[in-house]
């Protein structure tokens, strides 16, 4: 019985250790981000968008992804920041949520990274604000804080 | 007639507003307090000094919602405080229930999207993230928060961490550290508005921190919380 048991910790020391998970990471500004790599489907580089009439305003428009239609989302309007250029480092992150295939546009695509679950804290609540919520949690990574973000949250955003 | 008075009130310089605010900070201790004899020692937290304390909050009926006590254990003996200032203001924070003081830039405060204004971010600090916050846009009343210019790096010069390093609150610039009586400090008898502030201190002409009353409003959100100053209590007393 106890030869079981510890084989079973020993298994789950085994399972913390390599528990790690791999976030496509971002920047927006100077802060870094960082999604589920299992989420991401590719990375683009800027192309032509095709506005939607009517349209959410944090929705820059269609694109036409090897004859499927991908809605565009401005993330950095939807992350409450300034507006800035479009430039030659700016991507288009393809997301896969569900059946649902979205494209974030980022200011740049920085790595992949492997990130262990110990060493992602949750993102504190301040504010009771509704709208952070889409904020999985946060990781130190040398002298870089990534923010993680829910982007299953960050689609279902009113 | 009268408009030559309102163009002084509207004209007042920003020292002198600051003087009338604290003033207005000031008046709204009770001032049976100031009569009262220095606290005899007090051997139970759980029965407040016989003389004076139990007495505002009996008449003021009873309390609903848990209030912090009016003069906290740490403010019942001799204690040391820190000053520090933020937008004019000079504020006091126990040091028993200060964690640390960390130069604002030693490490960067990385802000989250959509939050709040008053929160400016996360800092690293002692192996963990903690969120930072404006202190001014906390505890300034409204009018006073529209006339704060300047990004973070401009305005703040340190972050001051209370209780476990949980969090820290952005200043202008740290002052000298003081020791105080318990008679030193006019203790605001009930805090069921702005619970955060535990009293002033006349001689330094600041305003003290109780840290677990601003923390613990802080984690319920400032503005749920009524940590903010509402419109009639923050500015009512101003020119």
């Amino acid at each position: 019985m106890n030869t079981a048991r510890k084989d079973t910790e020993q298994h789950d020391a085994g399972r913390a250790t390599h528990d790690a998970s791999r976030f496509v990471t971002f920047h927006l500004d100077a802060e870094k981000y960082g999604i589920n790599v299992m989420q991401v489907r590719e990375v683009l580089k800027i192309t032509e968008i095709a506005p939607v009439p009517g349209a959410p305003d944090f929705v820059l428009g269609i694109i036409n992804l090897r004859g499927n239609v991908v809605t565009v989302i401005d993330t950095r309007k939807r992350f409450g920041l300034q507006p800035r250029a479009v430039d030659d480092a700016t991507r288009i992150v393809i997301i896969e949520e569900g059946d649902q295939v979205v494209g974030m546009m980022v200011d740049s695509v920085a790595e992949v990274m492997n990130i262990p679950s110990g060493e992602i804290e949750l993102a504190p609540n301040v504010g009771n604000d509704e709208s952070a919520k889409f904020i999985q949690g946060v990781s130190h990574q040398g002298e870089e804080l990534i923010i993680l973000i829910d982007y299953a949250r960050l689609f279902s955003m009113e | 007639m009268s408009k030559p008075m309102a163009r002084t009130q509207t004209l007042i310089d920003e020292r002198q507003a600051l003087d009338v605010y604290l003033e207005a900070l000031l008046r709204e201790i009770p001032d049976v307090i100031e009569e009262a004899p220095p606290a005899p020692p007090v051997t139970s937290t759980q029965t407040p000094a016989p003389v004076e304390a139990p007495a505002p909050v009996a008449a003021s009926g009873p309390i609903t919602q848990p209030a912090p006590d009016a003069q906290p254990e740490w403010g019942r003996q001799r204690f040391q405080a820190m000053l520090f200032r933020t937008a004019g203001l000079t504020l006091a924070v126990p040091l028993i229930e200060l964690s640390g003081v960390q130069e604002w830039g030693a490490a960067p405060v990385t802000p989250l999207p959509r939050h709040v204004e008053w929160f400016l971010g996360l800092v690293r600090y002692r192996g963990r993230s903690v969120p930072v916050v404006d202190t001014a846009l906390l505890v300034l009343p409204r009018d006073r928060r529209a006339r704060l210019t300047g990004t973070p790096d401009e305005r703040f010069s340190r972050i001051v961490f209370i209780g476990e390093g949980d969090w820290g609150l952005a200043c202008d610039d740290v002052a000298e550290v003081i020791t105080l009586e318990p008679e030193q400090v006019r203790w605001r008898t009930t805090r069921t508005t702005r619970a955060w502030l535990a009293g002033t201190v006349i001689e330094h002409m600041c305003a003290l921190i109780d840290p677990s009353a601003f923390a613990d409003l802080l984690a319920r959100g400032a503005a749920d919380a009524g940590l903010e100053w509402s419109e009639e209590e923050g500015t009512g007393d101003l020119p």
